[in-house]
């Protein structure tokens, strides 16, 4: 074989060669890319939220037919530190949600990708200024990273039902300080078939230690200069924080407003409870408005909501902020893909689909003059939107906070059943919280 | 002629000893290795999922733990903040008290209901069978149940004290009364599994034992002490090792049915370690508080491996 011939064969070889990687390489190119999510909701269900999420994927899938979202329901309270190990052995989906307590775990563990780099450089200022709960947009944001974005906020909450506040004659707008909280949860408190045996408790409030909300004995120190935190120390066992504990464990043994049981209810018990009539009035989480307001037997248009009180009743007690963030797995080799639906999440479409068909609180400020705010029926978004504009509270992301309302619970406890002296009782959960950092 | 002294009869040789080659025994008879392939799968799925997750575990005890990231080395100090945590303490006597009180409570019943229904009538099967249903039910459904019944709103019990005018009487938001609940919840689904320990160890006594004692004019109680009991201490002894590793180690009665409350009541050691690795994010402390728990059980697996040992010696 001449050296010509040689040359001639090489290249044939080497064109051949290029076009089977060429083939090979177009043949994933021209399929579809699936990215996977891990939400605690199954769009296959048909909750608000979950048809929301069906929808918006849908909806995504028709503007980008080369990606497909698979979505892998998870239990919500295991999700996070499946993640977080998930990124040790690298078993990861591309995307998953993330809960308030678990966005400083996000940041430290390094498994959360900068969505700044991915997905906001391309935005306006004004893009960005539209999520206007601050709080809950900075608490992703480290070192100029971006690790999660919103997806939707919430908060505990007081629930009420306007039917028993109207005929006990209470203006739920009058309820401004916690002395006419409970004042209001006396009146609603009811024997109805007089045997002796309460039927309408007047206030509830999930003190188990397990599947907690923040309550008045949280939201009574939020008032207090500096918060309830110095760092990631605890500083509870202040004059407003022993107002607060002192005025959560008389609902149940002076006021009598609230019963000895909710001691070992947890935020099901008392959500469960509350749509069954056997509260007036009871703290649980705005994210479930939609889901009490379908299950409710005393119809859905009968619930509100009211801002926190406060100590001077001047004006509402911060709003705490949690809820549920989206983030993308940091190894992940869809990240591409897997932001771009994040983009999509964050639109303003996506996010008035959460409020219109999730019911969900609109967390951009865009579409807050959205008339669907207007309705009556959603004059409790507007509550949540005007209390968290007003005055809003995180958590300190850098913190473990997962003892915070666990260990408030825990010193209600003490001061109902072992009489224990509230200050001591703080600085029990004071321990608690810096045991756990 | 005298031999020289350097040579032998034979030459310059020494005599060698007329023996057979031996041949070399193989490591392993076709035997043994049929009888390990027969254990292997289970050695290698022991190692898996015992073994490996226990040096991981213990690996884990030994640092803090940060989202599962090994942050820093901490020794043995994850071992002394978990023995000297009040919570931790608090829930060691609480899982001695719920495990003493159930074991009692579940092996009273299950010995009276294996005593009772021995003989195998068609109302004693049938009984057995309606005695099994708690064990048989997912220990969550019974657990969440228990927590309708004793709930006051809505709970039976407290329908049941009403007229006597008690019913506003709370049961899982007292200690005590928690307490009691989650003793009856241990009692009501695992009495049956002591019931099936116990009347397997009645039918291995010999009959004529009892009929002799009847001939000699024992009466019920006299053969019970004297014949029955002396003979179901190995089963009896057995049964109570068996359950009482289980209810050191239940998770699911103190999850469900009280949720380690009221005031950390009823929080068990396994409700412990699952809230300190779970929900308080403390990996470190839990893996430390796991490893201890391990070393309990151990002692408890030892006693139960010897009364089993000692029962096949004395069985006929």
């Amino acid at each position: 074989m001449s050296a010509q011939q040689s040359r001639g064969l090489t290249s044939r070889a080497v064109a051949l060669a290029g076009i089977v990687a060429s083939m090979i390489t177009a043949g994933p190119l021209a399929a579809q890319t699936t990215v996977t999510m891990w939400t605690f909701l199954d769009p296959n269900k048909t909750s608000p939220r979950e048809v929301a999420l069906k929808e918006i994927i849908a909806g995504f899938e028709a503007a980008n037919p080369s990606i497909r979202i698979k979505v892998e329901p998870q239990d919500f309270a295991q999700m996070p530190p499946k993640f977080f190990l998930g990124h040790r052995t690298g078993g990861n989906p591309d995307l998953v949600w993330i809960d308030a307590k678990n966005l400083g775990g996000l940041s430290q563990s390094g498994a959360g990708a900068d969505l700044n780099a991915l997905v906001t450089k391309a935005w306006s200022q004004a893009d960005r200024d539209d999520f206007f709960v601050k709080a809950g947009w900075n608490a992703a944001l480290k070192d100029g990273k971006l690790t999660a974005m919103p997806l939707f906020h919430g908060a505990s909450v007081i629930y009420y039902r306007k039917d028993l506040l109207k005929a006990a004659g209470i203006d739920p707008a009058s309820l401004t300080t916690w002395d006419a909280l409970a004042a209001a949860a006396k009146k609603l408190t009811t024997d109805k078939d007089g045997d002796g045996r309460v039927d309408v408790w007047g206030f509830g409030m999930p003190l188990a230690a397990i599947k907690t909300e923040s309550t008045p004995a949280l939201i009574g120190m939020l008032d207090q200069d500096g918060g309830p935190f110095k760092g990631c120390k605890a500083n509870y066992a202040t004059p407003e924080g022993i107002k607060s504990l002192g005025f959560t464990a008389d609902l149940i043994t002076k006021d009598k407003v609230t019963p000895q049981e909710a001691l070992v209810q947890n935020v099901d018990d008392i959500t469960e409870q509350f749509t069954a009539g056997r509260y007036a009035m009871a703290i649980t989480s705005n994210l479930r408005f939609s889901v009490i307001a379908k299950a409710a037997a005393f119809g859905g248009d009968n619930i509100g909501i009211i801002a926190w009180p406060s100590w001077s009743g001047k004006k509402p007690a911060p709003m705490p902020v949690s809820g549920w963030w989206i983030a993308a797995w940091q190894k992940s080799p869809r990240l591409a893909e897997a932001a771009k639906f994040i983009d999509y999440l964050a639109s303003k479409d996506s996010i008035a689909k959460w409020m219109t068909v999730g019911g969900q609180v609109p967390i951009r400020k865009s579409l807050l003059d959205s008339p669907f705010l207007k309705q009556p029926a959603n004059g409790w978004m507007t509550t949540m939107v005007d209390a968290w504009s007003t005055s809003s509270w995180m958590e300190p992301t850098e913190c473990n906070t997962r003892t915070l309302q666990s260990a408030l619970n825990e010193a209600v406890s003490r001061v109902v059943l072992d009489k224990v002296d509230p200050k001591a009782a703080l600085q029990e959960a004071e321990r608690k919280f810096a045991d756990a950092q | 002629m005298a031999l020289p002294e350097t040579a032998d009869y034979w030459g310059s040789r020494p005599p060698q000893p007329l023996v057979m080659p031996r041949r070399r025994r193989p490591l392993l008879s076709a035997d043994e290795i049929r009888a390990y392939g027969f254990v292997a799968p289970l050695v290698v799925l022991e190692i898996l999922f015992v073994v490996t997750p226990l040096v991981i575990g213990f690996y884990y005890s030994l640092h803090r733990v940060d989202y599962f990231e090994l942050t820093s080395f901490r020794g043995f100090d994850n071992y002394w903040r978990v023995l000297t945590s009040p919570m931790v303490l608090a829930s060691l006597a609480a899982t001695a008290i719920f495990a003493i009180g159930a074991l009692i409570l579940t092996l009273s019943v299950g010995l009276s209901l294996a005593l009772y229904l021995e003989q195998d009538t068609r109302w004693n099967i049938f009984a057995r069978a309606a005695a099994l249903v708690p064990y048989v039910i997912s220990m969550l459904v019974g657990s969440l149940l228990l927590r309708w019944i004793f709930s006051t709103d809505s709970g039976l019990v407290a329908a049941a004290l009403g007229p006597f005018g008690l019913g506003d009487t709370t049961i899982l938001a007292d200690p005590t009364a928690a307490m009691g609940a989650l003793i009856f919840n241990a009692g009501w689904r695992d009495s049956a599994f002591a019931m099936i320990l116990l009347l397997a160890g009645l039918k291995s006594i010999p009959p004529q034992l009892h009929a002799a004692a009847r001939v000699d004019g024992a009466s019920a109680w006299y053969r019970f002490r004297h014949v029955t009991l002396p003979l179901m201490r190995i089963p009896i002894l057995i049964a109570v090792v068996r359950l009482l590793i289980h209810f050191v180690n239940v998770l699911t009665f103190a999850l469900v049915l009280t949720g380690g409350g009221p005031n950390g009541a009823t929080q068990t050691m396994g409700l412990a370690m699952y809230r300190l690795g779970f929900l308080d994010a403390r990996i470190g402390e839990a893996n430390a508080l796991a490893i201890l728990v391990f070393l309990f059980n151990i002692v408890l697996i030892a006693i139960n491996v010897v009364l089993f040992s000692e029962r096949r010696r004395a069985a006929p």
